[in-house]
């Protein structure tokens, strides 16, 4: 009889929750619609810098804006590429690869840049900085046959920054050591258990895992072309082309967003959703945040780096030409909400 | 190992049940049901069977539906209902195979010319996998199937586990294996032994108590009615648990290439969807259902003689 009451309440809590849901979805639905704003729906992946996206509404007050998360970043891009998502925040390597892919994106605004921290695992006794002591334990790694694992989730920023930042220093990311496939929430176990040596993780995950003691802080891996380049807002073309009223609210919206984010109020209210869509704790969010750079330009040279990197590591079909990154990064948005010239947000020429 | 399939030196019980016992049918019942199922009263198939029977027949059948899902497939690509980056055609996807095959070599990319060595080290890790699940599945399964004890302390647990994704293990994998082959064994084993599990849990346990009576009465103590009784009489089943095991080592070893390895299906197909390029993407998943074509036919093909009994007693046409 027991067992038939605890089933009976868990049932009940089931079907309970499940009305529950849906009279919420249902709800949301009709309170959208009441509003009689046009609708905006704004999409990002689930890392720190990303979640300053779910703050646009903030900044669009004519607007409905419909803040979606998605794990990943080719998950955000169909939805984007199909019409269903309208504005998308996506990081520069994802950008390169619709180029190359010739999907219908167009570029309109940066967004937040930074979060790449390179960590070394606690037993590693390199100095922080020091990069000559790195590469002397490369060398005597690679020597031994045993190259250094470097823990990287591939298809990221922060994988080719780290591709593009070691050869400065004279050791080849292919060769010299050995940079394997980890999803960034496997790093921490991975750096914890010996099994690499280092990672590139992004933020807020390099914060836990500095924070935790499974890594140390080693550098950031911006003394490269693509500098510290990480997150673009985009739409899709035929968006740009038909609501060209949305747009340019947008590009406003971001315009005010990004100063907002460099506040007081901002920071609070950015770490707040980071801690509400991540469940990452408010310390690691406070470390996290500290890497971030709020930066609306999008340095073109920087975007060639990127993608120059990306074809030289076999990641695209061609190296694409400045002709061909134009057709897909639109300066003008930007140029007209800050009232700045195409050059002065990074476009040629800067 | 015990002759399943003949008789010739001891007889099967199993066959024995099967084949010649209990009360004789009504004929009239007989031919009905095979008017139903196709046959004649003679036995003899009709013509259009009799053609599905030769190998060529069957092959020929079994293309018609991908030739109709590959034709569809062409048809939505010339409709551009989806960008052709998303949704690449059939010859896009061919053309991205050859060059990850290594005869065509432009555009240069990271999987060129790599398609036997991902699916050499695809493969390895499948099999190791799966040989581990089939091994403890069954074990485990039989164990459960035969005994209340073992039923009711195991089951509880292994239904819980059960259908967590395989997927959600990779944080636990890293943690007791490393990153590395070892913990794309696991993943693979995690995929696989839970179905092998409840089908030769439910198959041994189906085991009819004539069969066991049988058994008896040609002299076996437990352990010879398991060996020669329960588990010639579950094989069908466990087969069936084992398929489907196969097909989800496939799966699991592809998705566990994402972590942390230089080679694989895997690797190239989660690469590729990293960068959006879903021509090779389309191509991995391909590759690696022929792949899981072609090792379920070996299975298949590897366990028909312990087998063939159950479906010469089949209900199939």
């Amino acid at each position: 009889m027991r067992f038939k009451r605890v089933a009976a309440a868990v049932a009940a809590a089931l079907i309970g929750g499940t009305v529950v849901a849906a009279c919420s979805s249902a709800g949301s639905g009709s309170a959208a619609s009441s509003a009689a704003k046009p609708t905006i729906v704004v999409a990002a992946p689930e890392c720190a810098h990303c979640l300053a996206m779910s703050l646009l509404s903030t900044q669009m007050p004519g607007y409905t804006v419909k803040f979606e998360t998605f794990s990943t970043l080719t998950a955000l891009t169909a939805g984007l590429a199909s019409g269903a998502i309208d504005v998308g925040q996506i990081d520069y390597t994802g950008l390169v690869s619709f180029i190359d892919k010739d999907l219908p994106i167009v570029a309109i605004s940066g967004e937040v840049n930074g979060g790449s921290d390179f960590v070394l695992a606690p037993s590693v006794q390199v100095p922080a900085g020091n990069w000559t002591a790195f590469k002397a334990l490369v060398e005597k790694d690679k020597a031994a046959g045993n190259p250094l694992k470097i823990a990287s989730q591939f298809g990221t920023v922060q994988d080719i920054e780290l591709r593009l930042e070691l050869p400065k220093y004279g050791i080849n990311p292919n060769t010299d050591v050995d940079m394997v496939n980890v999803p960034y929430q496997g790093m921490a176990q991975a750096l914890h258990n010996g099994s690499v040596q280092a990672a590139i993780p992004v933020q807020p995950f390099a914060a836990a895992i500095t924070n935790g003691k499974f890594g140390v802080h080693f550098a950031y891996p911006y003394n490269q072309a693509a500098g510290d380049l990480t997150n673009v807002v985009v739409v899709n073309k035929n968006f740009l082309a038909q609501h060209p009223a949305e747009v340019a609210a947008i590009a406003k919206g971001m315009t005010d967003l990004v100063p907002y984010l460099k506040t007081s109020a901002g920071q609070t209210a950015w770490a707040a959703a980071v801690e509400q869509y991540t469940g990452t704790s408010a310390a690691d969010v406070k470390t996290a945040l500290a890497q971030l750079t709020p930066d609306i330009d999008m340095p073109f040279a920087q975007i060639q780096a990127i993608s120059s990197a990306m074809y030289a590591q076999k990641l695209i079909t061609t190296d694409l030409p400045e002709s061909t990154l134009l057709q897909h990064v639109d300066y003008a948005p930007l140029a007209q909400a800050t009232g700045e010239s195409l050059t002065a947000v990074g476009a040629a020429g800067s | 190992m015990t002759d399943l399939s003949s008789p010739g030196g001891r007889t099967d019980p199993a066959s024995v049940m099967l084949a010649g016992s209990g009360p004789l049918p009504d004929p009239a019942s007989v031919d009905a049901v095979q008017a139903a199922m196709g046959e004649t009263g003679s036995g003899r198939r009709p013509l259009g069977m009799k053609k599905l029977g030769t190998r060529t027949g069957r092959i020929g059948l079994g293309l018609i539906v991908p030739v109709l899902v590959l034709a569809g497939w062409q048809l939505v690509v010339a409709a551009n209902l989806f960008p052709s980056a998303l949704i690449p055609g059939p010859l896009t996807v061919l053309d991205t195979a050859e060059n990850w095959l290594g005869t065509r070599q432009s555009p240069s990319m990271f999987y060129t010319g790599h398609m036997f060595s991902d699916i050499g080290a695809t493969l390895v890790r499948v099999l190791v996998g799966f040989a581990l699940a089939s091994v403890i599945g069954v074990a485990l399964g039989t164990a459960i199937g035969v005994s209340r004890l073992v039923d009711g302390l195991l089951s509880p647990l292994l239904r819980i586990l059960g259908p967590i994704p395989p997927i959600t293990w990779i944080p636990v994998a890293i943690v007791l294996f490393g990153i590395g082959q070892q913990a794309n064994f696991a993943l693979t084993f995690v995929g696989a032994v839970f179905p092998v599990i409840a089908a030769t849990a439910v198959a041994v346990s189906g085991v009819g108590r004539d069969l066991l009576r049988a058994g008896r009465m040609m002299g076996d103590g437990r352990a010879g009615l398991i060996g020669h009784v329960v588990l010639p009489s579950a094989f069908p089943g466990i087969v069936g648990g084992l398929r489907i095991g196969l097909g989800l080592s496939w799966m699991m070893a592809v998705t566990s290439e994402m972590l942390a390895v230089h080679n694989g299906l895997g690797y190239t197909l989660w690469n590729a969807y990293n960068y959006l390029d879903y021509p090779a993407v389309f191509a991995a998943m391909i590759v690696t259902g022929i792949c899981g074509l072609l090792t379920d036919a070996l299975l298949l093909a590897a366990t028909r003689p312990a087998t063939r009994w159950h479906a010469e007693t089949g209900v199939r046409s």
